[in-house]
């Protein structure tokens, strides 16, 4: 048997923590939350919104989505944090002629990611 | 790291000088086989739609013309190196050489969530299976000896005969504990011995009883020829030859003390001391540990630091019972290396510049251009000595220092929480991601979990480039782009200024704002010396006028190399908004001496400066302010000449669309703001994205955003001294960004500019009552 460490012991009670906070989201995160979010992904928002903005924007930053400034005036590009890709970044297509659209686009995959069947709780709520 | 795409990166020597003096410029080129060099005057930075955009004029130099372009490398890794011009180190033929060891990265495997804002992965790759404690190892021919951590295996490696020999421990050190390693080097067969004690300190993370370590040992035998190679003895590094230099290879993460070589001689003999570093003692009178490193031996084999390892830390034998470097120097027999330091890329000069009689104090760039690729390389120009303008701008370099590169957006979980908003990033910042030879910032933390503390103005900033963004503030300004704004309000209003910065404030003292009327700060002085509190506080006293024109001012602890001008640095205590922390024992700054952390925690709160001091931050949006009863005062009626009784101030501008935002200062009689201060204005409620700030939480309550405490505000606030000295205050990151919204015709230019031209009139602007509370 492989001796356990303390990053072991401490990742276990993690996964015990992430099925927690990730029922909890589940709860939180309602249709209502949702619309609520995209219909103003910059905020200010309730405390409701303001839970599930706070879990998204707490998740691991591997494979995070920001936004990336295109001009001076936008465009604005998403991509996802890669640590090895040129600029530590993969870059989507599509482009935002405002940063508010490429935060709500933001936020929809993320919900879309999160209330997927095949979502990993661990990739939601914090490591 | 070299790439493919063409690119132009340089930095000055140094930040500032005067006219008659010299600027030396370093430049690197990638797949820019030419570039053309000028010189500009830097007048507005922000390029977008909302402002006046970037603006520059170019101007004659010494230097403009096209200059061939060549790439230089540039690499990280702190070390001291030991000049031996009698080779003491390399013609021994036994030898020992004893060392205390901290390893903090032995195995590729650094905690994650690390740091304020949880730093879970690592943008800057590395390689630290092999780090090199001491010897005169050459990576490159594999000649030298040294003893290095193999894959966190204590080991003994040396070439022999033309063959690399090695004897290693069979158990990796743990991380964060300290050992004694010693190695025994005898020629002619008599072997070599290899052992390592685990050494009981207080400085351990794992009690003795808990980590059960104990002395473990090797021997093998050798051969009559050791080869001691080329490459310089070095301590914390190997060496690599590069061109005609030697690179730093095998940097070691953590801290070394103790360090001595003897020579054993023949059987019998006694040993004799080579060398005896002691890392703890200077030879400065005032005990500061900067860049020379102590050989108590009589052969005086001095070392140099380079890349600026962390001295001032607590060694071995460290008692928990000082906390001064200066007062217990056996405890602070240590150096702690990182394989990421780096404070002097150490590229050939490009071109010099001697700053010519004529030209006027301001900020200026050398400007670097080929095909379309453009980079700036910001310096500031100071006036004549005693040649003064009314007006200095006081240009926060110490915080352009301090966010330097800034990486958080790319490895920290807690990145886009603390900010409120999704990071937007800038281009540059891709640039930067490419380059991670260029360093960290002072928010950010080691490979090997340590925070940042050293900021050098010699190695590319990316971040001060005038046009760059800063990710966590929406698209806004900050550094010197947002002091730009500064610059160019002033010209909008037909007012000259000097240009000064941190480190002329900090080096000349009060007597460098000799003859100004008015000194303007920078929108973000987060980061000063104890030096130029005083400084300021004697201008005031004197009857100087000080327009505070930012936010979270006057904050915290820097300090500056003296003997080092380009070196700035910035540890963490233990209380308050902090990105990380220093270890307890490591907490005082090695180049003044000054314990780390917030002025307000060392008796020196910028409310007492200033009449405002830090109280929160928040970056999703900025808001206006109000104005308040004291507005009225016709004492104060000069302010508000030409703005409404109702009008909101500053709901508009290129930071989060108000002048109060970012990080904001409020009013407090209980840490200094003088009761006779007038409060003329006050922000509209702040979202729940600015929290109370920690040094103000002493126990966690709940309820702590904007929308819930009184105290997450910004306020303005005029306060008039018994000198006839006056300190104008906005508490606000965001205010400057709003001076030219519609062309600068607002309420806040407005009011800026009125408050500037009132402080430039002799007269006090009102009297203050004896004693009044």
């Amino acid at each position: 048997m492989t001796a356990r460490t303390g990053d072991d012991r401490l990742a276990e009670i993690q996964a015990i923590f992430d099925g927690h906070y990730t029922e909890r989201l589940r709860t939180a995160l309602t249709p209502d939350v949702a619309a609520s979010i995209a219909a103003r992904p910059l905020g200010p928002y309730d405390d409701r919104c303001a839970r599930v903005v706070r879990a998204f924007a707490n998740a691991p930053i591997a494979g995070k989505l920001v936004i990336l400034s295109l001009g001076p005036d936008g465009p604005w590009g998403i991509g996802e944090i890669t640590i090895g890709a040129p600029g530590n970044i993969v870059l989507f297509p599509e482009t935002f002629s405002t940063h508010e659209d490429a935060a709500r686009q933001i936020f929809l995959r993320r919900r879309d990611a999160f209330l997927s069947p095949l979502s990993d709780p661990v990739t939601i709520s914090k490591a | 790291m070299r790439h493919d795409s063409p690119h132009i990166f340089g930095y000055p020597d140094r930040f500032s000088a005067r006219p008659g003096e010299t600027l030396t410029f370093h430049v690197s080129c990638e797949n820019i086989p030419a570039y053309d060099a000028s010189l500009v005057r830097l007048r507005h930075g922000y390029t977008g739609a909302s402002g006046p955009g970037f603006l520059e004029t170019e101007l004659p130099s010494s230097f403009e013309g096209t200059l061939a372009g060549a790439w230089h490398e540039c690499r990280p890794g702190s070390y001291v190196e030991i000049p031996d011009p009698q080779g003491l180190l390399r013609g021994i033929d036994g030898f020992r050489l004893q060392a205390t060891v901290f390893a903090t990265l032995p195995l590729d495997d650094r905690s994650s969530g690390l740091g304020a804002y949880h730093v879970t992965q690592n943008s800057i790759s590395r390689d630290n299976a092999a780090q090199s404690v001491m010897g005169t190892w050459d990576k490159t021919t594999e000649t030298g000896y040294a003893l290095i951590l193999d894959g966190g295996l204590p080991t003994f490696v040396w070439s022999a005969d033309g063959q690399v020999e090695r004897l290693a421990l069979d158990t990796p050190l743990l991380p964060n504990q300290w050992y004694e390693l010693e190695v025994t080097y005898a020629p002619a067969g008599d072997g070599v011995a290899l052992i390592c004690r685990p050494r009981d300190s207080l400085m351990n993370r794992l009690s003795a009883q808990a980590s059960a370590l104990h002395v473990e040992n090797a021997t093998a035998t050798t051969t009559d020829s050791l080869d001691a190679g080329s490459a310089p003895f070095r301590i914390g590094a190997s060496s690599a030859s590069f061109e005609d230099t030697w690179s730093a290879a095998d940097v070691f993460n953590g801290k070394i003390g103790e360090v001595r070589v003897e020579r054993t001689g023949t059987r019998g003999d006694a040993a004799t001391t080579i060398a005896a570093w002691h890392f703890g003692k200077s030879a400065r009178e005032d005990g500061l540990l900067l860049r020379d490193v102590l050989d108590e031996s009589p052969n005086a084999l001095h070392g140099t630091c380079l890349n600026a390892p962390t001295r001032a830390v607590a060694g071995a034998s460290f008692s928990g019972r000082v906390d001064d470097f200066r007062l217990a120097p056996d405890e602070y027999d240590a150096i702690h290396f990182h394989d990421d330091d780096i404070t002097d890329a150490g590229w050939p000069i490009a071109f010099s510049f001697v700053v010519p009689d004529d030209l006027p104090s301001g900020v200026y760039a050398a400007r670097l251009r080929s095909d379309g690729i453009v980079q700036h390389i910001p310096f500031f120009v100071l006036p004549h000595r005693g040649a003064t303008r009314p007006v200095a701008v006081l240009f926060s370099t110490a915080t352009y220092l301090a966010y330097g590169n800034d990486r958080i957006a790319f490895e920290a979980d807690g990145a886009e929480v603390i900010v409120g908003h999704t990071p937007i990033i800038d281009p540059e910042d891709l640039t930067l991601q490419d380059h991670p030879e260029f360093g960290r910032s002072c928010y950010e933390l080691h490979n090997d979990g340590s925070g940042v503390v050293f900021g050098s103005v010699r190695r590319p900033i990316l971040t001060m480039q005038p046009k760059h963004r800063a990710w966590f503030q929406g698209e806004g300004v900050w550094g010197l782009p947002a002091d730009l704004c500064i610059a160019h309000w002033l010209e909008t209003e037909g007012i000259e200024f000097d240009a000064l910065t941190d480190q002329d404030l900090d080096r000349e003292g009060a007597g460098l704002l000799e003859g100004y009327d008015v000194v303007i700060t920078g929108a973000h002085p987060e980061y000063v010396t104890r030096g130029e509190i005083e400084a300021l506080d004697q201008f005031t006293a004197g009857g100087g006028r000080l327009m505070y024109l930012g936010g979270n001012g006057f904050f915290a602890t820097v300090s500056f190399d003296p003997e080092q001008r380009h070196l700035m640095e910035l540890r963490r205590s233990d209380g308050g908004t902090r990105p990380h922390q220093s270890a307890y024992g490591d907490q005082r700054h090695a180049t003044s001496g000054e314990r780390a952390g917030l002025w307000r925690n060392k008796g020196l709160p910028p409310q007492r400066l200033l009449g405002v001091g830090f109280v929160a931050q928040g970056f999703d949006r900025g808001t206006h302010y109000v104005r308040l009863q004291d507005s009225f005062d016709p004492r104060v009626r000069f302010a508000f000449e030409g703005i409404g009784d109702h009008e909101l101030l500053g709901d508009f501008g290129i930071m989060g669309g108000g002048a109060a935002g970012a990080e904001i200062d409020c009013f407090q009689p209980v840490l200094g703001s003088s009761s006779q201060a007038l409060v003329l204005a006050t922000s509209a409620p702040m979202s729940d994205a600015y929290l109370l700030a920690a040094e103000e939480v002493f126990e966690m309550l709940p309820g702590l955003g904007g929308t819930e405490q009184v105290s997450v505000r910004s306020d303005i606030v005029l306060t008039a001294l018994e000198s006839g000295g006056a300190v104008f205050s906005v508490g606000s990151i965001a205010y400057t960004a709003a001076l030219s919204h519609a062309g600068y015709d607002n309420n806040i230019a407005r009011l800026t500019g009125n408050v500037l031209r009132r402080l430039l009139l002799p007269e006090p602007l009102f009297d203050i009552a004896y004693g009044q509370r």
